[in-house]
């Protein structure tokens, strides 16, 4: 079919970015633009929609490393990942660990994790609704079957944990902040928990109990197990309570085989 | 039966607006009294959160059409899928009066471009694109629009004008064509052809939507940026398709430098004016 050969050219000359691509051939001559610059013009405005889905989902990666330096990470990673899905909400899901091995951009060593956090900010933004946790049904959940609860946290939530104060270099980048108060790299690091509720992405911070406590819930570990594994099953029953009203934990199941 | 007889269960009329995220708080807030809105249907492929949370609250109070880019109708690619079962869900969750995407390739090898590529009007891609968008009607269950793209290259390989290809395609394929009046003109300026030739070739039966936006005059080339308010000569385009098809119902397009929404509205409610004053004297003469 000569339409595919066209097509694979046009892909090659993209892929390539030769001088004379053979695709050239295709395009009809008329003044006053050349073959070349005609075939430009679509290259360019595929490379333009690709950067532009980057520059969305990481805004505080461009403010921190300025539109250039931003614009020759996404142009590179532009080369290296070709989008393979007919809607752009995944193209940047790799753009953290381009960023983690870029070279240039290793002086800021707080980067990839603020790339990281804006990644969980997308993920958490898209997420299926979640629904309101059953404590009638959890409250009816027999004493023999309560070791075999496994808890959820909210659906398209991300914990991150990171050496550096993240979260507060997020918000000092945002449109709307005013605070103008200086943040101390060595001031400490970030345990946050992003998600979406009511509507509305929260990144909030937790105490390292807290984070630890979840990371384990997310691993789909039993409760019966989660006890076990807890050096302190007092911590653990008395975070229990903070952690579902802050709807951290948003939800439960039991397993059919423990149902048995 | 075909579709062309068939008639859209919610019928649209006069002057709409693309639905852009950055609008949804006034539009909820206000209420602007606009007749219906367009919803980018790859922006609400997802699994919840607020932007299908807004798509339904606008939905609520306003008619709506969907309008896609990923369909990618003209690939050698088999279509996708996964694609069609999300826009399958949407045209469910939406009830939309139409459904459409753009008669054009955006993919090849499972790579995308994510940018509009023209076809070759050939009688071997009419084929092509017709049995593709036949399928997607199958699945569907529903006649769609397709609309006619700008374009910055001709192929050598090209055995008939555009607007000839167009109409061959819709007629092939039974659906319906959103005839996008920017991009004529963009298209009719780059390539040197009359504008008004390809508006009064395109047959009238079939077209059921106009699009309106803004190009950027790059001095040597005109670029279809939707970034800008829509251009006098485009204007005047408009009142020849308006002489031609009626009054089509017809949506304003922003995507760059998106302004605030009463800027819209203006442009909108100046169709809208465009559309009455034509009207009347047709109806006068």
């Amino acid at each position: 079919m000569q339409l595919e050969e066209l097509q694979l050219d046009f892909l090659q000359a993209f892929l390539e970015q030769e001088a004379m691509p053979s695709f050239l051939t295709n395009i009809r001559k008329s003044q006053p633009l050349s073959e070349q610059e005609r075939l430009a013009l679509y290259q360019e405005s595929i490379t333009g929609c690709l950067t532009n889905a980057l520059r969305e989902t990481y805004s505080v990666c461009e403010k921190l490393v300025g539109e250039k330096f931003f614009m020759r990470m996404a142009y590179e990673y532009i080369d290296k990942t070709p989008s393979i899905s007919p809607t752009l909400f995944n193209y940047g899901h790799r753009f953290v660990e381009f960023v983690a091995n870029f070279e240039p951009a290793s002086v800021l060593p707080y980067l990839s994790d603020v790339c990281r956090l804006e990644w969980a900010w997308h993920r958490a933004y898209y997420a299926p609704d979640q629904q309101t946790m059953d404590f009638n049904t959890l409250a009816k959940i027999s004493n023999t079957l309560q070791n075999e609860i496994i808890f959820k946290l909210p659906a398209g939530s991300t914990l991150l944990k990171s050496n550096y104060p993240i979260h507060r270099i997020w918000n000092a980048n945002q449109d709307v902040n005013d605070n103008e108060s200086v943040i101390h790299l060595k001031e400490g690091g970030a345990y946050l928990l992003i998600w979406q509720k009511n509507m509305d992405v929260k990144i909030d911070d937790l105490n390292e109990d807290e984070w630890q406590i979840l990371e384990t819930i997310e691993k789909k570990i039993k409760l019966g197990d989660l006890c076990k594994q807890n050096e302190s099953t007092m911590n653990l029953i008395a975070l229990l309570p903070k952690l579902v009203e802050c709807g951290w934990i948003a939800d439960f199941e039991v397993t059919t085989e423990s149902e048995k | 039966m075909s579709f062309v007889k068939r008639q859209c269960s919610r019928p649209i009329q006069g002057a709409g607006v693309g639905l852009r995220s950055c609008h949804y708080s006034y539009i909820l807030q206000h209420r602007p009294p606009i007749p219906w809105f367009e919803a980018l249907s790859d922006n609400y492929m997802v699994d919840g959160g607020p932007a299908l949370h807004y798509l339904d609250v606008v939905r609520e109070h306003y008619p709506m059409v969907l309008h896609g880019v990923g369909l990618s109708l003209g690939s050698t690619d088999p279509l996708s899928q996964e694609y069609l079962n999300k826009l399958r869900t949407l045209v469910h969750r939406v009830n939309p009066s139409w459904v459409s995407d753009h008669l054009c390739w955006i993919s090849v090898k499972g790579h995308y471009f994510h940018d509009l590529l023209p076809l070759p009007y050939t009688k071997e891609v009419i084929q092509h694109v017709a049995d593709r968008i036949r399928q997607v009607q199958d699945c569907l269950g529903l006649p769609i629009l397709i609309e006619n793209v700008s374009s910055y290259f001709e192929y050598n390989k090209n055995e008939m004008t555009e607007w000839e290809f167009v109409n061959t395609v819709a007629e092939k394929a039974d659906c319906f064509i959103l005839l996008d009046i920017n991009n004529i003109y963009v298209s009719a300026m780059n390539h040197h052809f009359d504008p008004q030739t390809y508006v009064r070739s395109i047959d009238c039966e079939r077209v059921k939507q106009f699009h309106l936006a803004g190009f950027s005059d790059k001095r040597r080339f005109l670029f279809d940026s939707h970034g800008e308010m829509i251009h006098q000569p485009v204007w005047d385009l408009y009142q020849v398709a308006l002489r031609r098809f009626g009054p089509i119902p017809t949506l304003i397009e922003w995507d760059e430098n998106i302004p605030k929404f009463p800027i819209l509205q203006a442009e909108a409610e100046k169709a809208q004016s465009i559309m009455n004053e034509m009207m009347e004297s047709i109806r006068c003469n």
